[in-house]
């Protein structure tokens, strides 16, 4: 087991330091928070989600077995919860052609067409959820392999693939995009 | 038209990775100074991962902090938020069933020794098992009470924690 530094602070605020929370939620908001995004897609309920996610971690905090970082447990509560919420907000399924009409109106209204950060959102968007996460943990470049499987809730063993035919696939969703307003020029 | 097999796009992955040993690294290398489809996917994938590296952490509201903190008191567990009319509906479901069983029982359905296997018959019967099962035989009337004792346990459970519990926690927050 690897030394986790926020266990001092988890033991101060058992012991009834409430305030002492702020540090851990100072430390890992932005990441929390990118998380929750990368799921429900709207910045306001992803700001709700974690919040919620850091609200629900403090009052498990007692639970937390310690076999893994605060982190990794904190967020997985948030995947969950933004997993939870989006379920309950609207439905999962996306289709294509419902995407790409957001995309065009977006790009004809305000984005600049050679925004190609803003293609690359859109494509991500038509990857499921679990796959986007674990894309977008793994180019943050702060998990393992391990640690995103223990957020997403997959197999260690098929991340690693299930990132690399994300990728392919956000790859193709991208040139067709990219094709589709170069047509539109 | 030449496809790109998915084990030639899995190996094109973990060259990005840089996941390969030298010499595969190597053969991979050659294949891709030939293979034009596999050039355009190596520079498809390639691009892609080097958006994918340049994103950035996004940031929160600047008051995020100060908003959880204000909250971790006004934290309501799963259970406590379990709404009124899910309760009502599952109660409902609980004493119609307790019910129905009240009056079957009541009725004299269950009056008489029930057996659930007798000694087995039928030529089917007596193909498909070697040896005869032992003839279970039970007094259905108190299998159906006790029923019915069980669901009028869940029935107050459920009552006490979707409705009783809530109510009064309101009034006491309220008042």
């Amino acid at each position: 087991m690897t030394y986790d530094p926020d266990v001092p602070i988890i033991d101060r605020i058992i012991a009834g330091e409430q305030s002492v929370y702020a540090v851990l939620v100072n430390r890992y908001k932005s990441y929390a928070y990118t998380i929750a995004y990368k799921i429900v897609q709207n910045r306001v309920e992803a700001e709700e989600v974690a919040q919620d996610a850091f609200i629900k971690a403090y009052h498990n905090l007692k639970s937390f077995q310690r076999e893994s970082k605060f982190s990794t447990w904190l967020y997985r509560i948030v995947f969950n919860t933004a997993i939870s919420h989006r379920r309950k907000s609207r439905p999962d399924f996306q289709s294509i052609e419902t995407t790409r009409l957001v995309q065009n109106h977006e790009g004809e209204d305000r984005v600049e067409r050679s925004d190609k950060r803003r293609f690359l959102e859109a494509a991500m968007n038509r990857l499921n959820q679990a796959d986007r996460t674990a894309l977008t943990m793994f180019y943050l470049e702060e998990f393992s392999l391990e640690e995103i499987a223990e957020v997403t809730g997959m197999q260690a063993n098929t991340v690693k693939v299930r990132i690399h035919r994300a990728r392919q696939r956000l790859a193709d969703e991208l040139k067709t995009i990219l094709k589709s307003e170069a047509l539109s020029l | 038209m030449k496809q790109l097999m998915q084990k030639d796009m899995d190996e094109l992955a973990r060259y990005i990775d840089g996941e390969l040993s030298e010499k595969d690294r190597k053969n991979f290398e050659d294949r891709l100074n030939i293979d034009k489809m596999l050039q355009e996917k190596f520079a498809s994938v390639m691009e892609l991962h080097e958006m994918l590296k340049s994103q950035h952490l996004l940031s929160p509201s600047k008051n995020f902090t100060e908003k959880v903190m204000d909250n971790l008191d006004h934290y309501s567990s799963p259970t406590a938020s379990f709404s009124i009319r899910n309760g009502l509906l599952l109660l409902t479901g609980v004493l119609v069933a307790g019910l129905l069983a009240l009056y079957l029982a009541g009725s004299g359905v269950f009056d008489g020794p029930v057996t659930i296997m007798g000694p087995v018959d039928s030529m089917l019967s007596q193909q498909l098992l070697q040896r005869q099962l032992p003839a279970v035989t039970f007094n259905g009337k108190i299998l159906v009470n006790a029923i019915v004792l069980l669901n009028l346990v869940l029935a107050w459970i459920v009552l006490d924690r979707t409705i009783l519990r809530p109510w009064f926690s309101r009034r006491v927050s309220h008042g």
